[in-house]
Parts: C-alpha cells; sequence; structure tokens
C-alpha cells in the first residue's frame, strides 16, 4: 500500500473579484508534498491571482487557503517560511548589486548569516552569475534578473517553491539547470507549484495539472486522467486536451 | 520637407501626449504658469527701474553677459555625454531611411516649439519692457530678434558638440571644457578679481548683451557687437552643416524619455532609474553586508543605503547647505529668531514627505520581496521610519546647534520645533502611503498623497505650532518653556509610536 501523501497547499472555494469582475469564482486546489503541479489556463483566467493569493499579495474574498498546518488568513506571517515565490515579472531593487539582494532577502527569511552566504555563494554560481556579484541589480539583462529572483526564493530552501512563468527570460541553458535543481528539490519531499504557458514544459515537468478557466477549475489530474476527462485519446498532448477543454468551457460559457 | 515635418509631428505628439493624458499635468502646467507670471513681472519691473535710473551701462552689461554666458556653459555640458535620443527614436526613426540632417532639424524645430510652452511669459515680458521704456518699433524688433538668435546660436552649437562629441570623444572633451571654463570667467569676475577686462573680449554674450541693453536704452546698437553676433550665429549655422552631414545615428546614446508633464508612477520610476545610476557611482562605497547583529538594525542599513543610491540623501544634504547659509546668514544680521525658524521649518517639513515619496517610487515594485517572505511588517515600518526620523531630525538640529554657538541663540524651543516635525512628518506621511497602497487605492496619484499625508502632518503638528507662537509672543521663562517642551516631545512620541504600529497594521493591507 502506497503511503498517503500530505497536502502542503490546500485552497478551498476561493472567490476574488476586481472592481466588480470575478477573477475566481470558487477555485479549489490541491498540492502534495513532493510534486510538481501545474496551472495551466488562458490569458486572464486568474493564475496569477490565485498564486497571489497564496503568497500572500491579494487578500481573497471568500474561501480558505492552507499551507502546511497554517490557515493563510489567521496566520499570515508563519506559512511564509515554507514558502518561495517568483514572480513572473520581476522587480527587484535596482539600487542593491546582486550579492546584497540575495543576503537581505537570506536576512529578512531568517537564514542563519554563514548559511546565506554559502547559499548565497551556490546560487551565484549554478546561474553564472558569480561576476556580476557586485552589480548592480539595475544593469543586469532581464534573464539575469530572473535568475536572481530564482536564487531568492529559493535561498531559505523553502517546502513549496510558487513560480509563475518560471522560465520567462531564461536562455536554455540556465532553464536546464533550474529543471535539474527542481528535480532535485522533488526528491527530498520538497513541491513545486507553478503557472505557465508553455504546454510542452508543464506537461514534462508537472506530475499533475489543472485547467482554469474564468476563475473557475475545468480540470485536474495526471496526464491520464485529463485524456480521460477531454477523451483526446491516449496519445493527445496537453495542448491538445487543453484546447479542447477550454473551448467547451467556453461554449458552456 | 515632408519627412522632417512627419518626425516633427512625431516628436511633438510625444512631448505633449502625457499633457493630454492626464488632467494632472494640465493642473500641473496651469500652476506652473500662475506661480511664474507674477515673478518675472515683478523681477521685471525691478530691473527696469533700475535700468532707468542707472547711468552705468557697463555694469549691467557684464551683469547680462555673464548670466547668458553661464547659460551657454551650461548648453555646452549637456554636450559631454554626445547624441542622445529616446528608445523610440532609435527602434523607429533611426531605423527609417531617413537622414541625420532631416532628424536633427526636426529634433530643433520641435525642441524650439516645445520651448515656447515654457517660454510663454515672453510676450508678456516683452509688452511690459516695451511699454515702460516707451520703446521703438525698431528697438523692440531688435530685442526680439536677437533673443531668439541667441536661441537659436545655443541649439546649433549643442547639437554639432553633441555630434562631434560622439564621433571624436577624448578630443571633444578637452575642446568643450576649455569652452566652459572660458564662458564661465564673467560669471566667475562677479565674485573673485579675475585680472582681464572680458567685456573688451569678443564673447558672443558681450555682444547680445550689449544689443538687447542698447535696444533697451532706444539707441542703436553699435555695428561691431551686430557684426561680432552675426558671425557667431554663422559661425554656428555652418558648424551645424558640418555636424549634421555625420550619420550619428549608430554613436547615439539612449536617454529614457521623461516628459514634464507625465507623473505616472512609470515615468517616476524611470527617473528614479537615472538617479540610481548616478549616485550608485559614490553610493556603492558602502555595502550592504549580513553582519548586522539586529534584523532592525539590518533593515535600517538597508534603507539608509537606498537614500544614498537613490540621491534622497544627497538632496537633504543639498537642501541643508542651502538652509544653513539662509539661517547663518539671516540671524548673523540680527534679524528675529522667529524668521530663521520659519525657514527650519520649512525644511523640516518639506523632507519627510520627500523621503517617503522616493521611498514609494523606488521600493513600491519590489515590495513583494518584504510582503511574502514572513517578515514581521513591523520591523520593516520602524527600520524606515527610524532612517527617515533620524535624517530629518539631524541636519536642522545641527543647523541649531551650529546657531547656537554663532549666534548664542537659545536652542530649546527650535530644538523642540524640528524633532516633533521630523517625528510626526515622517510617521504621518509614511502611514498615509501605506494606508494608500491598500486594496483599492493603489491607483491615486503620488501628489494626491503628498497633499493628503501633508495635511495630516499640519493637523498634528497644530499643537507644537500653538505652543510655539504662545512662547514667542508671551516670552515665558526657561521652567516654562522646558515644561511645555516635555510636554510637546511627550506628545510627539506618542503620535511616532501609533503611527510605527499602525503602520505594520496597515502594511498587511497592502495588494500588489
Amino acid at each position: 500500500m502506497l503511503p498517503e501523501r500530505s497536502l502542503i497547499v490546500q485552497q478551498v472555494d476561493v472567490w476574488k473579484a476586481y472592481d466588480g469582475v470575478q477573477a475566481l469564482q470558487g477555485l479549489n486546489l490541491e498540492v502534495f508534498r513532493g510534486e510538481t503541479f501545474g496551472l495551466v489556463g488562458p490569458n486572464g483566467a486568474g493564475k496569477t491571482t490565485t498564486m497571489k493569493i497564496i503568497v500572500g499579495l491579494l487578500r481573497m474574498d471568500k474561501g480558505r487557503v492552507n499551507v502546511g498546518k497554517f490557515d493563510i488568513e489567521k496566520n499570515p506571517y508563519e506559512y511564509k517560511r515554507l514558502i518561495g515565490y517568483v514572480p513572473e515579472m520581476v522587480s527587484l531593487p535596482d539600487y542593491l548589486t546582486t550579492g546584497e539582494f540575495l543576503t537581505y532577502v537570506g536576512k529578512i527569511r531568517n537564514v542563519p548569516v554563514d548559511v546565506i552566504e554559502e547559499r548565497k555563494n551556490f546560487f551565484l554560481r549554478i546561474f553564472d552569475l558569480e561576476e556580476r556579484r557586485d552589480s548592480l541589480i539595475l544593469s543586469l539583462s532581464r534573464g539575469m534578473k530572473q535568475k536572481t529572483a530564482m536564487a531568492a526564493g529559493l535561498i531559505h530552501d523553502p517546502d513549496l517553491l510558487i513560480l509563475d512563468e518560471p522560465f520567462y527570460g531564461i536562455d536554455p541553458a540556465g532553464q536546464r539547470k533550474l529543471k535539474d535543481l527542481f528535480n532535485k528539490r522533488l526528491l527530498d519531499n520538497k513541491s513545486i507549484f507553478m503557472a505557465t504557458h508553455m504546454l510542452d514544459t508543464a506537461e514534462r515537468m508537472c506530475d499533475r495539472v489543472a485547467i482554469i478557466h474564468n476563475g473557475r477549475k475545468i480540470a485536474s489530474g495526471d496526464m491520464k486522467d485529463l485524456h480521460n476527462l477531454s477523451k483526446t485519446g491516449e496519445d493527445s498532448t496537453l495542448e491538445e486536451v487543453f484546447l479542447k477543454l477550454t473551448q467547451e468551457a467556453e461554449v458552456a460559457s | 520637407m515632408g519627412l522632417i515635418f512627419d518626425v516633427y509631428k512625431l516628436k511633438l505628439k510625444v512631448f505633449f501626449g502625457s499633457l493630454k493624458a492626464s488632467k494632472l499635468s494640465v493642473i500641473l502646467l496651469l500652476s506652473y504658469s500662475l506661480a511664474m507670471i507674477p515673478a518675472i513681472v515683478g523681477i521685471l519691473i525691478l530691473s527696469i527701474d533700475l535700468i532707468k535710473e542707472s547711468t552705468d551701462l557697463m555694469f549691467y552689461t557684464n551683469t547680462l553677459s555673464a548670466i547668458l554666458s553661464t547659460f551657454l556653459a551650461l548648453n555646452l555640458i549637456l554636450t559631454y555625454r554626445g547624441t542622445t535620443a529616446f528608445e523610440y527614436e532609435q527602434d523607429f526613426i533611426f531605423t527609417s531611411h531617413i537622414k541625420p540632417r532631416k532628424y536633427l532639424i526636426a529634433s530643433l524645430l520641435a525642441e524650439g516649439t516645445a520651448s515656447l510652452l515654457f517660454l510663454f511669459p515672453l510676450p508678456i515680458f516683452l509688452a511690459i519692457t516695451v511699454f515702460s521704456l516707451n520703446l521703438s518699433v525698431t528697438a523692440t524688433l531688435s530685442i526680439f530678434v536677437s533673443s531668439f538668435l541667441l536661441f537659436l546660436f545655443a541649439s546649433l552649437v549643442r547639437s554639432s558638440f553633441s555630434i562631434f562629441g560622439a564621433i571624436y570623444k577624448t578630443s571633444m572633451k578637452t575642446l568643450t571644457t576649455i569652452l566652459i571654463i572660458i564662458l564661465l570667467f564673467p560669471a566667475a569676475s562677479i565674485f573673485i578679481a579675475v585680472p582681464i577686462n572680458y567685456v573688451v573680449l569678443p564673447y558672443p554674450t558681450t555682444f547680445t548683451a550689449q544689443i538687447l541693453l542698447s535696444s533697451l536704452a532706444n539707441a542703436t546698437s553699435s555695428p561691431t557687437s551686430v557684426f561680432g553676433f552675426s558671425l557667431y550665429v554663422l559661425a554656428s549655422l555652418v558648424c551645424f552643416f558640418i555636424a549634421s552631414k555625420r550619420n550619428f545615428f549608430q554613436f547615439t546614446y539612449t536617454v529614457p524619455l521623461i516628459s514634464a508633464f507625465d507623473m505616472s508612477m512609470r515615468m517616476q520610476t524611470m527617473k528614479a532609474d537615472t538617479n540610481i545610476r548616478f549616485f550608485s557611482k559614490v553610493g556603492l562605497k558602502i555595502a550592504l553586508t549580513s553582519e548586522s547583529k539586529s534584523l532592525l538594525t539590518f533593515l535600517m542599513k538597508k534603507e539608509f543605503i537606498r537614500m544614498l543610491r537613490d540621491g534622497s540623501l544627497f538632496v537633504t544634504l543639498l537642501l541643508y547647505i542651502i538652509t544653513s547659509i539662509m539661517a547663518v546668514a539671516v540671524s548673523s544680521r540680527g534679524i528675529p529668531v522667529p524668521i530663521w525658524l520659519f525657514l527650519l521649518v520649512i525644511y523640516s517639513f518639506i523632507i519627510p514627505p520627500m523621503l517617503v515619496g522616493n521611498w514609494r517610487v523606488i521600493e513600491m515594485k519590489s515590495l513583494w520581496i518584504p510582503l511574502t517572505s514572513g517578515l514581521n511588517l513591523s520591523y520593516l515600518a520602524r527600520s524606515m521610519l527610524y532612517d527617515f526620523t533620524i535624517i530629518a531630525s539631524t541636519v536642522p538640529v545641527a543647523i541649531i546647534i551650529v546657531l547656537t554657538f554663532i549666534s548664542g541663540i537659545a536652542p530649546l524651543i527650535p530644538l523642540v520645533l524640528v524633532i516633533s516635525v521630523s517625528m510626526i512628518g515622517c510617521s504621518a506621511n509614511l502611514y498615509m502611503v501605506m494606508h494608500f497602497l491598500s486594496r483599492g487605492k493603489r491607483a491615486t496619484p503620488s501628489i494626491m498623497i503628498s497633499w493628503v499625508s501633508i495635511l495630516l502632518s499640519a493637523l498634528l503638528l497644530s499643537p507644537i505650532y500653538v505652543f510655539i507662537v504662545f512662547t514667542i509672543l508671551w516670552n515665558f521663562s526657561l521652567a516654562v518653556n522646558a515644561t511645555l517642551s516635555v510636554f510637546s516631545l511627550a506628545y510627539s512620541m506618542l503620535i511616532f509610536r501609533f503611527f510605527s504600529k499602525a503602520i505594520g497594521r496597515k502594511a498587511l493591507s497592502i495588494e500588489l
């Protein structure tokens, strides 16, 4: 018998509106420890809103979100120790150098000083940023900024890494390194929750995927579950499944 | 000609676009206009009266020439970085079939048109001058034409030198520096004795000053001045003709598009980036390390480094120098305490909204980092508040201490005033900024936030002001003053503590 998997994120009946427009309409999601979970959907489906609610950048109108054992509404600080977050379009403090920025994140994440230095050196090395350690973030390219943000998201070794379009602006070699890093983390029972438009990446990397449309979940599960739900056949790709399910949802709405 | 006109129209549309997009920009422009007119009219009437009464035309020629010469020197400083262009120009204009000269002519025309907006008081200026001095039509025209030609001369020289500077970097920099020094001689000679009578030297600005002042005196300009000035304008045209032949597109340096009318957050962030590029050259000498023992100290150091690298600290120090000079000058002339106290209060009142406003512009985009980190936000709030208050109060406190020794003033009341203004000003401003970052309020324009914050600070400070006014009016004894000072400081501390806690709570409602 397989051991029961524990939840790292549980989102129940979450609602969120902006200026009267419903971005999320009773969304339910579950992410387990040790898995890579993908959130896919058309533009404006509510992917970024979902992630921002989990990381505490937006407040939900209704519903409940648990991260680990914490209810994020009742305990707005503690649960954040478990998460690392990298947004889609990263904005970093341009006036700090790459090294200073990682020190800053390490300090506010309560990482011991010697560990900060050790991890900083590690991430600067694997992301090819060593030479830019003393450069202002302002002078970095978009890809370098994304890598720096990724290092910041990982510096406290979180249980759950929440990534919005994780490969945005990163070169193929950098993407490869990231994927290797993610795979190592999964072996340590850490989880990755990513939102992406790159369906081929999601198909290859994610253990389970949720497809959302107009703030509602229209399907979720592993590829086998999605094939069954969409009736697109065993050989169909996530792209084909996605297109079929979103078109059906569009017609139904 | 068609292409020149197209580029000219595009450049104007881009420049004035933000004016159309924002009502706030229109208000800004109107405020600028209303503020400028009385000042210009006042200065003008004063100057005309002086000219009427004066017999020493040489003195005015010197002064005007020095002013114009400084203007030309500043104009040349702009050429140091070579030719500059906005990103949209590089992407869309430079990649088209337009020739450099046509682009340059369009740019000059657009620049001239845009300048007209800022020089709109000129017709009022001219009208007052003409009627006050009863000038003839010839003299009026002479003033108008020579002013226009000086402006053209400056623009052509700037364009040409920028192009040559971009191509022949080092040699042009040397030449430009020499010319700047020469052009600054007239201004320098006003303050220090220079053993050269530069008025007899063929400065373009001396010729212009002689023409302008002769016209003001309803006299005929000397042929030497007219000939000399014409030669300079002609030379600048030749220079422009040669420079504009060069393909400088590949040497241009991209600058952010900053419109005077754009008050958007995006534009403010771009301006902040430019400041960081400039100030971080010095600011990088102090580094943010992980050695700080407490998190609060670390966060305070980080905020201090930001202020060092984004120029906030520099502006504070600059204001400090200006205020110090004014305060020392005023107090040394025996002017009563309330007047220089007023200067200090203005200074103390300006600094908190400036520091908090800069924080908002620079940090808002990266606020997601502390907000998602699990950091107790009251640490963040306290670190900022302590830094702002220390910076805002240290400088005026230093001025007061200096004045205590120089002029023998009683330091108690001024110290209470500046410390209270810093504590209440910084905390109230930061609280309001946090308030406007919460749900549904983020779109509020910066200027509105500043107004509300300043109003709140002023209201909260009114008991302190009342105390100060009573102290000055009724000349309380030291014991009474000391007691009231303790109460004032306790009141300020209470407000500071209240906002310090409220900011931490408010930070939880921030939505990004």
